[in-house]
């Protein structure tokens, strides 16, 4: 009797078969996301945490300072010696005096109105356009004319190139008293690719990437990987390489045929890019986008017809989507979507005396 | 040994569900270099070592039962 009722007990309290199985699977479906969980956190300490902690106290690269190149003798025509009854000819204008060349976009004194600055040595106008699309966007453009290349600066988030190091661009612009500003292509958050900025020189190692190079001659231009040797660009001492990407226009300043970039970043997205016309004649290019009713932004390939339309030589993409933003005068002058975020660097106009070094 | 046979396609699994999630994460930014830093590199080889000691004890394992 006793047996039967300990039997009868040990039958209610007993799990079934099914019970000990569903309680293992789930215990092992726990176990599993609790390890993917802890894969993927030390995952991000190692990819994003660590990097950005151990590089700040690790000195930065020592830039390398690239001498200053040796004055080109301006190309003259000797004038014929002894011979009074020959005209001597007048020399040629020198290519590298843009502010006689440009002479009627700079002024004496500075003039400062909401959207433009002229100075002695600077010229900008800001023009804020609205595309008749399909997806209409608001852009801005910056029309940039200098005297001197130095004033065509970048500058770093905390001052000086830091492994993933991001900062407001906004603080950039006033820490680099800039008159216009432009989000950059966060070089430093990648470890490898062509790199000077300012004329100091940083890494020289090739990567897929597109890259755009500003010479100390003024002039600009634009390469696919397989369209340049690193020894021959840093032969003809470059000012500024940029390594983001893509570049916009072929040889005759038409749009590209592809892009060489991925698809989610050649859709419809807010964009920055910058554009050249000739030496000492530049724009940068802000897209607003993501922001229905207002401005969706631009594919690729729009972008480029875009600096089609505007006469450019050569282009290039910027860091684009959250990032994109113009600064004029240190105040924000385009919109960007969910109002912007931190940058790596920026690109910059700004005064410069003609003896001043830059940093 | 039971032990790491019964641990290791565990996380072997949870560590190839993380690439695949890195993967989709660089079809979307791969200016992030989910795929391409040194940290990642790193990683798939580690999903490859694991990977491959899972794939040697299920082998060994199969041998000895079909002895």
């Amino acid at each position: 009797m006793k047996k039967s009722r300990n039997n009868r007990k040990k039958r209610k309290t007993a799990p079934t078969g099914k019970q000990i199985r569903r309680e293992s699977i789930l215990g092992m479906l726990l176990r599993d996301l609790m390890l993917t969980a802890g894969i993927l956190v030390l995952f991000s300490l190692f990819h994003h945490v660590i990097p950005h902690l151990t590089t700040e106290s690790a000195p930065s690269p020592m830039p390398i300072q690239t001498p200053l190149p040796t004055p080109q003798p301006v190309r003259e025509e000797t004038p014929a010696p002894a011979r009074m009854e020959e005209p001597t000819p007048s020399p040629e204008p020198d290519p590298m005096d843009w502010k006689t060349k440009f002479a009627s976009h700079f002024t004496e004194n500075v003039v400062e109105t909401d959207h433009s600055y002229q100075s002695p040595g600077i010229s900008i106008d800001i023009q804020q356009y609205r595309s008749a699309d399909e997806l209409p966007s608001t852009y801005f453009v910056a029309d940039i004319y200098l005297a001197d290349l130095e004033s065509f600066q970048t500058r770093w988030a905390g001052g000086s190139l830091v492994y993933s190091r991001h900062a407001d661009p906004q603080k950039l612009s006033r820490e680099a008293e800039a008159i216009l500003s432009i989000n950059g292509d966060y070089a430093n958050l990648q470890e490898t690719g062509l790199l000077v900025r300012n004329g100091e020189f940083y890494m020289d190692e090739k990567t897929l990437c597109d890259i755009c190079v500003l010479y100390r001659d003024g002039v600009m231009e634009t390469y696919s990987p397989e369209e340049y040797e690193v020894e021959e660009v840093l032969e003809r001492l470059p000012w500024q390489i940029w390594k983001f990407g893509p570049a916009l226009l072929d040889g005759e300043g038409h749009p590209r045929e592809s892009f060489n970039t991925t698809g989610p970043i050649s859709g419809t997205n807010p964009r920055t890019g910058i554009g050249y016309y000739e030496p000492g004649h530049y724009c940068f290019v802000v897209v607003d986008g993501r922001q229905a009713d207002y401005s969706e932004g631009m594919t690729m390939e729009r972008f480029a017809r875009l600096f089609e339309e505007l006469g450019c030589k050569a282009a290039y993409n910027l860091d684009g989507g959250r990032s994109s933003v113009m600064f004029f005068q240190q105040e924000r002058v385009s919109h960007p979507f969910l109002d912007g975020r931190s940058a790596g660097d920026i690109l910059l106009i700004r005064e410069v005396e003609p003896e001043e070094e830059t940093k | 040994m039971k032990k790491w046979e019964r641990f290791l396609p565990h996380l072997s699994f949870c560590m190839l569900l993380c690439l695949l999630v890195f993967m989709i994460l660089d079809g979307y930014n791969p200016f992030m270099y989910w795929l391409t830093s040194t940290v990642s590199k790193v990683y798939i080889a580690l999903c490859c070592g694991v990977g491959m000691l899972t794939a040697v004890l299920l082998i060994v394992r199969q041998y000895r039962e079909k002895r």
